[in-house]
C-alpha cells in the first residue's frame, strides 16, 4: 500500500529535479541569468542524472503495478519515446554547451541554442503526455488512440 | 471546515471544469511544470548556498528565483482552481483532506522561510560570497529548511489522492 504511493511521490520529485534543473541549464544557454558562468553549469548535470535515476526506478515500480494497461496504452508509449529523446538531447546539450571555445568567446552557436530549445520542448512534451496517461478514456475520446 | 469550503467554492469554476473536461488535465500539466520550475530554480540556489554546487555567484541567481516565483504563482492559481472548482467532490474534498491541509501549512512555512531569508539580512550576506565562497551558516540552515519543506510539499500533494493511506498510517 505504501509502496505505490512512495513510487508516485518519488516519481514526482525526480521529475521536479530532472526537468527543473534541465530547464535551468537550457535557459542559461539561451541567455537567462547570463551572470552565471556557463562552464559552471556543468556541475548541475550529476543532479539531473540523479533525478532521472530516481524516475527510472520509480517508473519501473509504477509500470509493474499497471503493466497490462500501460503496455498497450498509446499515450504511455509516446511518453516513453519523448522521455528517451529528452534524455538524449539533454545529454547532447551538456556535451556541446561547456566547450572551452564557448567559454572563451562567450558566444553560443545557433546549433547549441537549438539543443537548448529542444531540451525545453521535449521535457515539456514528456510532462504533458505523462499526465495524459492518467486519462486514457479522455485521450481515446478526443484523440482516438 | 465546511464554512471554509463554502467560502472558497466557485460554481462558475466547477461548471467550467465540468463542461470542458479536458481543462482539468491541462491545469494539472501547468501545475507540474510550475513545480519543476520552482524546484529547479530554488533547489539550485539552495544547493549553491549549501556549497554542494560551487562556481555560481548567488548575486546573479535572482533571475532564476523570479522564474521560481512565477512557477509558484502558476501553481497557486491552478491549485486554487482545483480546490474552488472541484467538480466531483466539491471544495470540501480538499479543505477536509489532511494531506492537503498539511501541504498548505508547509507552503506557508516555506513562504515564511523566504521572508526570513530576505528580510533578516541573511540573504544579503549570502549574496556577497562570490562564485566559490562559503555561505553563512544561517543561510545554510534556511536552505536545508527550504529543501525539506518543498519536497514534503510534493509528497503531501501526492498523498491528497491517497489520504486514506495517510490516515491509516497515522492510526486515524
Amino acid at each position: 500500500m505504501w509502496g505505490y504511493t512512495a513510487f508516485l511521490s518519488a516519481h514526482a520529485m525526480g521529475l521536479a529535479v530532472a526537468v527543473g534543473l534541465s530547464s535551468v541549464v537550457a535557459l542559461r544557454v539561451l541567455g537567462v541569468a547570463s551572470g552565471l558562468p556557463l562552464p559552471a553549469m556543468r556541475r548541475v548535470y550529476p543532479w539531473i542524472w540523479f533525478g532521472l535515476a530516481v524516475n527510472a526506478l520509480s517508473g519501473f515500480g509504477l509500470f509493474a503495478a499497471s503493466a497490462t494497461s500501460l503496455a498497450t496504452m498509446a499515450m504511455f508509449l509516446i511518453k516513453m519515446v519523448l522521455v528517451i529523446l529528452a534524455i538524449a538531447v539533454t545529454w547532447w546539450l551538456g556535451r556541446r554547451a561547456f566547450t572551452p571555445e564557448i567559454a572563451h568567446s562567450g558566444v553560443i552557436p545557433a546549433n547549441v541554442r537549438w539543443l537548448a530549445f529542444g531540451t525545453l520542448f521535449l521535457w515539456f512534451a514528456a510532462v504533458v503526455t505523462g499526465r495524459l496517461t492518467g486519462y486514457p478514456f479522455m485521450v481515446r475520446a478526443y484523440l482516438g488512440i | 471546515m465546511e464554512t471554509i469550503a463554502d467560502l472558497v467554492a466557485s460554481e462558475s469554476l466547477a461548471w467550467f471544469l465540468n463542461h470542458y473536461d479536458w481543462s482539468w488535465p491541462v491545469f494539472e500539466m501547468i501545475h507540474f511544470i510550475g513545480m519543476a520550475l520552482l524546484i529547479g530554480t530554488v533547489g539550485l540556489v539552495d544547493l549553491r548556498i549549501l556549497g554542494i554546487i560551487r562556481g555560481l555567484p548567488l548575486a546573479h541567481m535572482s533571475v532564476l528565483l523570479k522564474i521560481g516565483v512565477a512557477g509558484f504563482i502558476a501553481n497557486a492559481i491552478t491549485g486554487y482552481i482545483f480546490v474552488a472548482g472541484n467538480p466531483i467532490g466539491g471544495s470540501l474534498d480538499y479543505i477536509g483532506n489532511l494531506a492537503f491541509q498539511i501541504k498548505v501549512i508547509l507552503m506557508l512555512l516555506a513562504g515564511l522561510n523566504v521572508v526570513a531569508f530576505y528580510f533578516t539580512g541573511i540573504g544579503k550576506a549570502a549574496h556577497e560570497i562570490g562564485p566559490d565562497g562559503d555561505a553563512p551558516r544561517s543561510a545554510k540552515v534556511l536552505a536545508v529548511i527550504s529543501l525539506v519543506l518543498w519536497f514534503n510539499v510534493i509528497f503531501f500533494g501526492r498523498m491528497i489522492m491517497y489520504n486514506d493511506t495517510l490516515l491509516y498510517a497515522l492510526g486515524m
